[in-house]
């Protein structure tokens, strides 16, 4: 099984030196989902002091094969308004 | 190689957890050390009690760190309970009949059974000594609700701390920890199945927690440095472990 690494972004970065191994890059896309989303989970509105937040998943030779980020923001994101969110 | 201690040996751990909460007469000792059968080996890794199983004894954890977990159909594993020496595994399998859970060897462990039918009698013939038993089957269910709280609502690192706080008393109970100083030989998967949080997670608290300077954890083995700041990130009430004297 390959092995792959789960570095974090935001503000301060997280390298991590360790890895896991994983059955293919589908279990490295749902690893990093669930990393981001377990570290944002009591993040709070602290996470607008720093607004984004990454997950980058690099390989054995230290490529970038994925990344996941999380944007905090004061609007929308581009292009959404509330006439067009349905409801 | 784990050692296999001498048959006097085997309830140690159990009979101090169990003295902690009400004083333990010599006959009941005796009474225990009757019940079990001849300490065994289980490596790490392998179960000691299927899921599903009706087993006809119930299994002591003499020395060893096991786990009660359940599995989904993903592969998915968590853990409930991280069960550690002294600690009767599947007690209640005497009265469920079937196991609604698996129980796993983390690491080697050294185990001695207690034939259900001899359990029957025990209670027959020395029902203080098995409230005492009682009593902790009814622990493991508290330990069970304080870590659903856990599970629910504690922040991660938290919840690592509760952890270490839980394992920790309990190990001490069972005259397994060495001043606040104890082994914890388990990988950062088994912590995650058991936190229910990506290895990659864990290994970031671990690191938090570290951090802090309120442990020193390296090689399976973990110094408690400050207890108090340690207890006031858990939010840790040691209630549940029922580790007062109070007769049953």
């Amino acid at each position: 099984m390959p092995r792959y690494y789960f570095h974090t972004e935001n503000g301060g970065r997280i390298r991590d030196d360790q890895g896991e191994d994983l059955a293919d890059l589908d279990a490295a896309r749902e690893e990093a989902v669930t990393v981001l989303g377990e570290i944002l989970r009591y993040r709070g509105a602290g996470f607008w002091a720093t607004r984004s937040f990454s997950v980058i998943v690099t390989d054995a030779d230290g490529r970038t094969v994925v990344s996941v980020t999380a944007q905090a923001s004061d609007a929308a994101p581009s292009g959404w308004t509330l006439a067009e969110a349905g409801g | 190689m784990t050692a296999t201690p001498p048959t006097a040996a085997k309830i140690t751990t159990l009979v101090e957890k169990l003295s902690l909460r009400d004083s333990v007469s010599a006959t009941e000792v005796a009474a225990l050390q009757h019940v079990l059968g001849a300490p065994r080996t289980v490596r790490a890794g392998i179960d000691i009690v299927h899921e599903h199983s009706h087993p006809q004894q119930s299994t002591l954890l003499i020395a060893g760190f096991s786990a009660r977990y359940s599995t989904l159909r993903d592969g998915g594993r968590q853990i409930t309970e991280i069960n550690v020496a002294g600690d009767f595994i599947d007690l209640h399998s005497l009265l469920m009949k079937q196991m609604d859970h698996g129980v796993l060897a983390l690491t080697d462990c050294v185990v001695a059974n207690a034939s259900h039918v001899s359990l029957i009698q025990l209670t027959e013939h020395h029902p203080h000594l098995s409230r005492l038993l009682c009593l902790d089957t009814i622990i493991d269910a508290a330990i069970h609700r304080q870590w659903l709280v856990a599970m629910g609502r504690r922040s991660g690192l938290g919840h690592l701390a509760h952890l270490v706080c839980e394992l920790y008393l309990r190990l001490q109970a069972a005259g397994q920890a060495d001043g606040l100083t104890f082994d914890l030989p388990l990988t950062q998967a088994m912590l995650g199945d058991s936190l229910g949080l990506s290895t990659v997670h864990v290994s970031r608290l671990i690191t938090e927690l570290r951090g802090e300077a309120v442990v020193q954890w390296a090689g399976g083995r973990i110094e408690i440095l400050d207890w108090h700041r340690l207890a006031e990130i858990a939010e840790f009430d040691p209630t549940y472990l029922r580790l007062q004297r109070e007769p049953v």
